[in-house]
Parts: C-alpha cells; sequence; structure tokens
C-alpha cells in the first residue's frame, strides 16, 4: 500500500456515490415479480442501465449489454482510481476467461461461452495469440503458461489441462501481485477464492470418482486449507470434511451449500453460497475511507449485480416460477 | 538572536504550521468533495460546508501570530522592547497550537472524508459526520486556549 | 409533555370501503401503521386473518409510476433543473395550488403518449451515438493513411497482382524489406505512415508469389487493414466522414429540440408522478392489513392529542368502520414524537440531529435550550456578529418556505445571534475592536481569567443540572437510593473538592470525605462478594478525571469567544493597515466587508458545532441515552411538487 492513503480521497467519494445507483432488493424483486421478461428487463430502464437498454431490440441479446456495462464499470473504476495496474489485476480473471474460450474452441471445436472485452488485454490480441499460435503480445508469466498448455494438450489430448493450468497461473499471477503491492486485503481475499474453488473442486472429483492423484494436481496452491488436507477427504464421507471446517469461515457454506450438491446432484446452492460469502467478506472494506477496499467491493457488487440480472432475465425467459428464481439470486 | 526574533519565530511557526494542517486536511476532502461531486453536483452545498471545517486550525495560527506580533510591537504604533527570555516565552506559547493545529487539521480533514462518503449514501447524517469531526477539533481550540493563556501570562 | 403520548388504535372495517378508508387516513396523516402480521394480535387471531393481498392493479401503478419517471429522468438529464445552493440544503420542489395540481391530473392519459415520444427521441439519441463513435473511430483509423492517393475500392487483389495495406511493428520492418527482397524478385512497396511503433504500408506483388508472401507476413507478424465499405481515397472519405458527424449533430440537436419541446409537459409530469407515488404507496400499504373474505383489521399508532379527531373522521365518513384504541403495552415498540412549544421548539433540531428520545425517557430539549442559547452567545460573543446573523437568517426564513428540521434550524440562528448581540454588549465586542464601547461587564482580553473561570464556572452548573435530571428520573422510576448513591454522593464529593480548591478546607475536606467513602461504600453494590464490592466502590472514584475533563471542555466557550473577536480584530488591523489614501480607504471596505461576513460565518459555525458537542457529549451523557423511533405516519409525501395554499408573489 502507499504511503500517503489520501490518494484513494476522490476515488472512494465518488464510488459511494455510484454505489447507491446499485440495484437494490425491492428492484429485484420487482424484476422477479414481473409478468414477462420485457417487463423484467424495464425495471433496468430506470436505473443505470437506461441508456444501453434503449439499443436492445431483442431481449434475447441482453447479455452484449451485460457485458458492456461490465465493461465500463472496470474502465470507469481504473480511470478514477490512483493505481489502475492493481484494478487491472482484478481484470486479470476475464482474460483467463476468455482464453479458456478460445483454446476450448480451437483445441476442442466448441462454443462454451462468450468472450468478455473486460481483461487487460484486447480481445483480437488473445484471439490472434490462439488462433496463430503467436503469443508474443501476451504478460510474460500468461505466455509461458499457454505455451505449456498447447505443449499438455498436444500430448495427452486432455481438455481439462486448460482450465487446470489458466486458473493455477490466475491465482497465482493475482497473489503475487498483491504481495508485490503489499496488499494484504488482496492477498486475503484472493485466498479466499483459491479456498473456495479448491472445495468445489473436490466435491467435483470425489462425484466423478477420480483418484487422489488427480485431485493433487487440480487443486490450486496458496489456499488457506492446505492440499494434502484437502486430498485426504477425496475417501472421507462428507462428515469429516464438515468437522473439518468446522470452526473455519466456511463451516456454514460446506454444511449446506456441499450438502445439497452431494444430495441432489445440483451446485448451485454451493455457488451462491460461496458468492455471497466473498459479498459479505467484502462488505466490512467497504466502510473504509481511504484504501482500494471500496473500490474492489463495487466491481465485486456490480458483477453480482449483473449475474443476477442473467438469472432473473434467463428465468424470465425459460418462464420459471419467481420462487425458483428467488432461491438463486445472489443477495445484494 | 534578539528577544524580539526568537518571538516572531513563535508567530511564524503558529502562523506556519497551524495553516499547514488546515491546509492538508482541506485539500483531503475537497478530493473527496470532487469525486462525490463528479456523480452528485447538488451536494456541492453540503460539501463545501464539510470542506470549510478544518479551515479553523489556520485561523487559529493567524490569531496567534497576531497577538504576538501585535505584542512585541511589529503592528501597531507602540514600541516594545523585548528581552531574550521574553522573546522565548513568546516562542513557547506559540507551540501549542503549532503543533496540535498540524496534527489536529490533517486528523479532522480525514474525518470529514469519511462523512462526505457517509452523506453520499444519507445525506440527512451530516450532522453526526460533523459532530466527529469536532471531537478532533476539541484539541486545536484547547491548544489555541494554553497559547492564549501563555500569551496573556507574559509580563511585559 | 414534551414526547406525545402514543395509543394503539385497531380499525376494523369492510373490504370494500378499504379505498375510501385508505384515502381518508392519508389525508389525515395522523396514523402510524404497524404490520399486523408482526403484531401479538396476529398471534391471537392467525387462524381467521390473512395476509393483506396487494391489490392487483398495483403493478400497473408502479409501471405507470415509472414510465413517468423515465421521462422526468431523461428531461433531467438533457435539460437539468439545476438546485441553488441554499435548495441543496433545503430542497427544492415546484410550487402548485390545489386547483394546478387536480388540473395537472386530468391530463394523466396523456402520459403514455409522452412516453412513446420520450423513449422514441432516446432510441434515436443512442443509435446516433453509435454512429458518431463508429465514424470517429474509423477517422482515427484513416488517419495514417491520408496520404495515400488511391481509391480504397481499387485496393484488392487481382487475377495476376495482389495488393493491399498492411501494418508491422516498426522493429520488424527493416527486416521484413531484407527477407521480401531476398525471396521475391517482383513486388512493390511503399511506406505511408511510419509512426514510432507501426509502421504503414501499402504492399503489391504477384499473384503467383502469394503463398511465399502469407508465409513471410505471417512470420513478421503483418496485419492486413481493409475498409470494406469505403470507396473514395482515405482523405476524401476521412472528409466524408467528418461531414456525416456533421449531420449527425444537427440530428442529435433536432432530437433535443423535440425533447425540449415536450418540457411543457413536466410540472404535468410532476404533479402526475407525485399522484401515483402516493397512490402506489397506499396500495403498498394494504400488505400491513390482515384480512378475512370480506374484512380487514388495520393496527396503527395514533398521538392521543388527534386522537378524537381520528375517531369522528371515521365515525361521520366512513359506513362500516369502526375503531378502538388502547394504551401501548410496556414492551411494544412505541414511535416518539416530540412536541415542544414557544421559544424551546426550534431547540427540537439539536436534539433530533443527536438521537430521538426513548418513548419512557424526558425529553432534553427543553433543558438543553437555555444552556444552548446562552453557550452559543459566549462562543460569538460580538453584537455586531450576532445582529448579522440574524437579520441572515430572519432573510432566509422570509426568503424560503421551509418546513420541519430546516425552519427549526433558522428559527435557533435567529435567537442565537440574539444571544451574541448581548454577550457583545457585555463583553464589548462590536465587529471584533471596529466600534470602541466600554464592555457592559469586562473585556475577556483584559481579564482573560475571569472569563475562564467563567465559563469553567457554566459548565459545573450544566454538568450538576445533567446529573439532577438523572436523580430525577431515578426518584420517578422509584429509585429513590440510586439517585442518592449515584448522584448525590457524586455531588457531595465534587463539592467537597471544589470548596478545598477556593480555599474552604475544613468544609471542603470534610464532604469530600463524605462524599468518597458513600460513593466506596454503594458504587460496587452490583458486585456478589464484599471484596469486589469495595474495590469496584474504591475504582469508582477513578470516574473524577471523567468529571474533571468534562468541566475543563467548557474552557472552549472562552477559547472560541476570543477567537470570534481576536480575528475580527485581525481584520481591523489589516484594515488599518492599507488605510491612508484614497484607494487605501476603497480597499479598507471591501476587506471589512469581505473579512467580517466571512468570520460571521465560519465563527458561527463552530459555536454551532462547539455549542452542540457541548451538549451531546458532556451534558446529555449524564441522563439521557436516545435510541427511540420517530413518529412516521401514513400520508401524503411528494417528491416534485408542493401543494401550497394560494399563488403568491
Amino acid at each position: 500500500m502507499p504511503i500517503d492513503d489520501t490518494v484513494y480521497a476522490y476515488s472512494v467519494a465518488r464510488i459511494k456515490a455510484i454505489e447507491t445507483r446499485l440495484l437494490d432488493q425491492g428492484q429485484f424483486d420487482r424484476m422477479i415479480n414481473a409478468s414477462s421478461s420485457e417487463e423484467a428487463f424495464k425495471v433496468l430502464t430506470e436505473s443505470g442501465y437506461a441508456g444501453a437498454a434503449a439499443e436492445l431490440t431483442d431481449i434475447h441479446n441482453f447479455e452484449s449489454i451485460l457485458a458492456a456495462e461490465l465493461k465500463d464499470t472496470f474502465d470507469m473504476v481504473m480511470k478514477i482510481g490512483p493505481y489502475p495496474e492493481l484494478i487491472g489485476m482484478l481484470a486479470l480473471r476475464y482474460d483467463i476467461h476468455n482464453l479458456k474460450v478460445l483454446f476450448k474452441a480451437k483445441f476442442l471445436g466448441i462454443k462454451s461461452d462468450l468472450l468478455i472485452p473486460v481483461g487487460t488485454h484486447e480481445l483480437d490480441k488473445l484471439e490472434h495469440a490462439v488462433n496463430e499460435g503467436d503469443y508474443r503480445y501476451l504478460q510474460e508469466k500468461l505466455r509461458r503458461a499457454v505455451g505449456k498448455i498447447t505443449e499438455e494438450f498436444l500430448l495427452n489430448r486432455d481438455p481439462q489441462v486448460i482450465d487446470l493450468n489458466l486458473d493455477r497461473i490466475l491465482y497465482e499471477q493475482m497473489i503475487y501481485a498483491a504481495r508485490e503491492n503489499n496488499s494484504s486485503f488482496l492477498e486475503d481475499l484472493f485466498i479466499r477464492q483459491v479456498d473456495l474453488i479448491n472445495l468445489k473442486t473436490l466435491i467435483r472429483v470425489k462425484r466423478m470418482g477420480l483418484t487422489r492423484d488427480f485431485l493433487k494436481t487440480a487443486l490450486l496452491p496458496h489456499g488457506s486449507i492446505r492440499v494434502d488436507r484437502l486430498t485426504i477427504m477425496i475417501d472421507e464421507p462428507l462428515e469429516s470434511l464438515i468437522s473439518m471446517l468446522a470452526i473455519s469461515d466456511y463451516a456454514e457454506l460446506v454444511s449446506e451449500g456441499v450438502r445439497e450438491w452431494l444430495d441432489k446432484g445440483s451446485a448451485s446452492l454451493l455457488e451462491k453460497l460461496s458468492d455471497d460469502y466473498i459479498t459479505n467478506h467484502l462488505k466490512q472494506g467497504r466502510r473504509v475511507t481511504f484504501g482500494i477496499e471500496p473500490l474492489v467491493g463495487y466491481l465485486w457488487a456490480k458483477e453480482i449485480e449483473i449475474k443476477n440480472i442473467r438469472i432473473v432475465l434467463v428465468g424470465k425467459i425459460n418462464k420459471l416460477p419467481a420462487e425458483a428464481i428467488r432461491e438463486r439470486i445472489r443477495n445484494v | 538572536m534578539e528577544g524580539i526574533e526568537i518571538a516572531l519565530l513563535g508567530a511564524a511557526l503558529a502562523v506556519g504550521f497551524a495553516g499547514s494542517g488546515s491546509a492538508i486536511g482541506i485539500g483531503i476532502v475537497g478530493q473527496s468533495a470532487a469525486g462525490l461531486i463528479s456523480e452528485d453536483p447538488d451536494k456541492f452545498g453540503q460539501t463545501l460546508l464539510l470542506q470549510a471545517l478544518p479551515g479553523t486550525q489556520g485561523i487559529y495560527g493567524l490569531l496567534t501570530g497576531f497577538l504576538i506580533m501585535q505584542n512585541v510591537g511589529v503592528i501597531g504604533d507602540e514600541t516594545v522592547t523585548i528581552t531574550t527570555s521574553q522573546g522565548y516565552a513568546f516562542l513557547m506559547a506559540s507551540l501549542p497550537i503549532a503543533i496540535a493545529g498540524l496534527s489536529s487539521g490533517i486528523y479532522q480533514g480525514r474525518v470529514l472524508s469519511s462523512t462526505i462518503n457517509l452523506i453520499a449514501k444519507r445525506p440527512e447524517e451530516m450532522g453526526k459526520g460533523i459532530v466527529y469531526a469536532v471531537m478532533v477539533e476539541t484539541y486545536a481550540v484547547f491548544a489555541l486556549l494554553a497559547t492564549v493563556l501563555i500569551l496573556f501570562g507574559i509580563d511585559l | 409533555m414534551p414526547i406525545i403520548d402514543m395509543k394503539k388504535v385497531f380499525l376494523l372495517g369492510h373490504y370494500q370501503e378499504r379505498e375510501q378508508i385508505f384515502n381518508l387516513l392519508h389525508n389525515l396523516g395522523i396514523v402510524e401503521m404497524v404490520d399486523v402480521k408482526s403484531s401479538e394480535t396476529w398471534d391471537e387471531f392467525q387462524s381467521y386473518l390473512e395476509p393483506g393481498q396487494l391489490p392487483e392493479n398495483v403493478s400497473q401503478i408502479d409501471a405507470r409510476r415509472s414510465d413517468i419517471r423515465y421521462c422526468l429522468d431523461i428531461f433531467q438529464r438533457h435539460y437539468p433543473i439545476r438546485k441553488s445552493i441554499v435548495e441543496q440544503f433545503t430542497g427544492s420542489s415546484l410550487d402548485l395550488t390545489a386547483d394546478q395540481f387536480a388540473s395537472y391530473l386530468d391530463s394523466l392519459d396523456q402520459v403514455e403518449e409522452i412516453h412513446k415520444s420520450c423513449c422514441e427521441a432516446e432510441e434515436k439519441l443512442v443509435s446516433i451515438r453509435n454512429e458518431v463513435i463508429q465514424s470517429q473511430n474509423l477517422i482515427e483509423d484513416l488517419q495514417p493513411w491520408s496520404a495515400l492517393e488511391i481509391p480504397l475500392e481499387l485496393i484488392e487483389d487481382g487475377s495476376y497482382t495482389v495488393m493491399g495495406l498492411y501494418t508491422v511493428n516498426a522493429e520488424q520492418y527493416p527486416a521484413l524489406q531484407d527477407t521480401l527482397a531476398a525471396n521475391i524478385s517482383d513486388y512493390f512497396v511503399e511506406e505511408v505512415f511510419p509512426d514510432q511503433d507501426v509502421v504503414h504500408f501499402f504492399f503489391s506483388g504477384l499473384s503467383e508469389d502469394k503463398p511465399v508472401i502469407d508465409d513471410l507476413f505471417r512470420e513478421k507478424t503483418v496485419t492486413r487493414v481493409s475498409f470494406p465499405d469505403l470507396t473514395a481515397t482515405p482523405a476524401e472519405s476521412i472528409k466524408s466522414l467528418h461531414e456525416k458527424l456533421k449531420i449527425l449533430n444537427d440530428q442529435k440537436r433536432a432530437i433535443l429540440s423535440e425533447i425540449e419541446a415536450l418540457l411543457e409537459h413536466r410540472p404535468m409530469l410532476m404533479a402526475c408522478y407525485d399522484y401515483m407515488d402516493n397512490e402506489h404507496a397506499k396500495h403498498q400499504a394494504t400488505s400491513n392489513l390482515g384480512c378475512t373474505k370480506s374484512s380487514f383489521l388495520l393496527e396503527g399508532w395514533v398521538p392521543v392529542p388527534v386522537l378524537g379527531d381520528l375517531e369522528t373522521a371515521i365515525a361521520n365518513r366512513t359506513e362500516t368502520a369502526a375503531i378502538v384504541s388502547r394504551d401501548p403495552n410496556p414492551d411494544e415498540d412505541v414511535p416518539v414524537l416530540l412536541h415542544n412549544s414557544g421559544p424551546v421548539e426550534p431547540y427540537e433540531v439539536v436534539t433530533k440531529l443527536f438521537s430521538t428520545p426513548k418513548r419512557n425517557e424526558l425529553d432534553p430539549t427543553p433543558f438543553m435550550a437555555p444552556f444552548f442559547f446562552l453557550f452559543f452567545g459566549i462562543c460569538l460573543s460580538d453584537a455586531g456578529y450576532g445582529l448579522i446573523l440574524t437579520l441572515l437568517a430572519v432573510l432566509i426564513s422570509r426568503k424560503l418556505k421551509l418546513e420541519g428540521m430546516g425552519k427549526q434550524l433558522v428559527t435557533l440562528l435567529i435567537y442565537s445571534g440574539v444571544s451574541a448581540f448581548v454577550f457583545g454588549l457585555i463583553l464589548g465586542g462590536y465587529f471584533g475592536d471596529l466600534i470602541n464601547l466600554p464592555p457592559l461587564w469586562f473585556d475577556p482580553l483584559e481579564e482573560p481569567m475571569v472569563m475562564l473561570i467563567g465559563s469553567l464556572g457554566l459548565g459545573v452548573i450544566h454538568i450538576y443540572f445533567g446529573m439532577a435530571l438523572q436523580a430525577y428520573r431515578n426518584i420517578k422510576a422509584g429509585k429513590v437510593l440510586s439517585a442518592l448513591y449515584d448522584q448525590g454522593f457524586w455531588f457531595i464529593f465534587l463539592n467537597g473538592l471544589i470548596l478545598l480548591l477556593v480555599g474552604f478546607p475544613f468544609a471542603g475536606q470534610w464532604m469530600a470525605i463524605i462524599g468518597a467513602v458513600g460513593l466506596i461504600l454503594t458504587q460496587g453494590r452490583a458486585q456478589r462478594s464484599f471484596v469486589l464490592k469495595f474495590l469496584s466502590g474504591l475504582l469508582s472514584l477513578y470516574n473524577i478525571t471523567q468529571y474533571l475533563s468534562d468541566v475543563l471542555s467548557y474552557s472552549r466557550l472562552f477559547a472560541l469567544g476570543l477567537a470570534s473577536i481576536v480575528i475580527g480584530m485581525v481584520i481591523n488591523a489589516v484594515g488599518d493597515l492599507v488605510a491612508g489614501s484614497v484607494i487605501g480607504y476603497l480597499i479598507l471596505v471591501i476587506i471589512l466587508l469581505g473579512g467580517h461576513f466571512f468570520n460571521v460565518i465560519i465563527s458561527s459555525l463552530s459555536a454551532y458545532v462547539h455549542t452542540s458537542r457541548l451538549q451531546y457529549l458532556e451534558f446529555f451523557n449524564k441522563f439521557f441515552e436516545g435510541g427511540g423511533r420517530s413518529f412516521q405516519p401514513f400520508r401524503a409525501k411528494n417528491s416534485y411538487t408542493d401543494i401550497v395554499e394560494n399563488e403568491e408573489g
């Protein structure tokens, strides 16, 4: 952290003012109770999405508006904050997301997801890199990871190497950068995110009946729960995982979310609880006056808001009952 | 140094340090205010009021400087001879407000930055934010009190 | 009684009459609704009652309301109504008479049409904005190629030749030239725009060499640039794009003037919004009800003085409704409404800024008001400044139609100015030392110690008064012994110490000892074991530091009073330095006017906040907790408009 923390005064005050425009629970309720997806979308037109919403001719294309909103949000926070490179670190997640999509398209021929124009690399640079195998414009660390993926994939044709390697490099990079900048707040946040990912990996591997060795390679390092303690859990019943984490922050999340996943086969509750967990964690930091915490908190809140809008609109388009939608949306 | 120069050093310290405290404090609040105003221009009046608060330390410093200058005859018509020990007494008198003015101005600014973040969401809570800032200013007031009491206590 | 008593009312009515009854309550504005589901009635009658359902048209009203809001937001975005600096504190609204308001509501059916026009206009604006951005980007892309004099459509691969526009990293360019020369025989390269980082060039070669060329270009990461839709030369294209931008700009202006033409409906929309918003609130309030098939039960709080009005209104103007009331139960969450009369009333604002009192508490306002008046005067202590402050405040209250806390604050400032005026006369401050009149009592610059001791003395009185109020509370609550132990012994102990200090050793000594012994014996009474009782009793004497620092805190009265006078003197002295010539006198007048005005504002601000602080910290903490919930009746709330009696000025 910088010695003069008052450099954050401007950006934090501005974020506080912007924060008041986030959609609140009442607005989400109105969206959920709306009679159609178009009506639900109308709620957005009253809020910060008014300008973009006028462009939308077909409700099914709402993703482009959400992507544009996310990009605008990141650009704005980077512009007003004093250390854009720290915010850029949070945007790295989207580079990794885009690389995953591109690699899967190239190697597996599937279109897994939309590209999101938010990362630190321009989309055409990434496309060029993956399609032409020319990684010159990538960050050095990424370049190495990407090279490794190509190599390993050609060797054993295992699609898992894409996700594993990219996630690994993402969190390594982020944690490294957080340490570099002496931001214990960010480091702590990333460690928690690694923990949550590892927990999900553990359950997924357990459900697929894969081996302990595989789990070992799949878990990310740097988490607060040690990798070897997690690997043991693959042969244990759920109760021992719960008791192992009983005094940690993750107790509730595991006992509710993981149980539901194992019982009903649906990970959506765990996903929701994980997001809510990070939201709660960041809410504490949002009270800081001089620091990056409120900026990070706002970015996260916006990401959650966009996620929720997506859940509601998809639910409305597919005519899901209001209760089913309400269950899934994240706390705001 | 003769007595008068030592006394004037005191005047300079009081005005300079307390003024710096106010300047830094106001600067911090100003940055926060600018951040809020760029999104919500209608809060200009409120933020202006908040930004003015850390200005008092500078005023107290100026006031002290003025009292010293008047006492040693730099301002006004009467000429006074100041002994070295009297000069030191004036210097001592200036120190409380110089020191406390500097630090309380800065910290008052920081508290008010938080207040600005508060009124971004809940403008009706401005009064409470001001009270918090006044807690900090209390110590500038006490320092001024000490300064003034010492000044009045110097025999000329 | 400063805190108004409340009664809980239960209103039973026929569901068909619900709307009329709600309208009546909404107009009266004296009932705070309680959600039946969360009250004890619910526990009792749950089996008979259903939670109130929102009426079906509530979503229609909601949609209508958000349409109006959309239009108003668009107006605000393009033709904002800016608030003046005073309005930023007080809020601004459109004044309408009841007749005007009603006539605007007649045009409610126009809303749909206006909303449609607004949507269309906004849609066009967005698409224009997109086109503008596209064109600007294209111009930027074309800029490097502007030296090229070939129409862009001609640059394409033919049957014998290939040609195109390319960019390459500047470092790679020399190497590219070398490899080209080494590998193919016939080609043409022209650098169009050498940038520092990227070289823009035109290239043409033979079709038969295409595979080689493609490979070479890939190796050096040469990127091909194409402008598929453009036909003219780059320079001409840029020119026509600029023309297009101009046209787009004109279109934008035309649409903005369309919106401007709609602005005449703004007041109508504002009125309609407020109407719809209140309708919405009325409908939303149904969720507080408990219902059977054809009746409903409403629960709420009503201030006792207006309960009769409510009962007569219900009796005379409804057919089916019946109303009963009862006193609140001890554990119920009763809202608090303050009512002070006369000169004390404006001081409520000071209390409310701290906290609304709890229902069983004393309202501190009347006790605090005289001290506030006194302390503010001492802090400002200048007759001239007091006069100006009072005049300014009177001016503001005349000019602006203030309500609620804003009005209270301004009235408080009028009184405070008077107090400062009086203390100015007593202590001889007239714009600093501008007018040299002798003080009625003493000059604080000459006798600072008198003023300091006076300030501390006032502090002691203030604190004792707070303790007395707490003792009164204790006695009223039947805890007479607590009043003796917690306030009485301290009172004896503190007075003993004061007597010692001012030179009555005998009386002082004995009073201090009696007080201290009393405290040691009683302050540990909550503890169980004897040793602990004694220890915590002994430890409680340490609280003397608290009292000491409380009293010393009042020295700020002296410091601030002195400060406002001396700052005034500084202003006068600076003015004195420039006086002499004609221009000098002119500057003198400017300095005096500006300087003293500045001092009035800044010193009044200081006086206000520091006086408040003395109330909040030193006084209130002796007897007042706060944390009550203020009374919020079900009534009309307008965001944009204000209904006024008559059209005036």
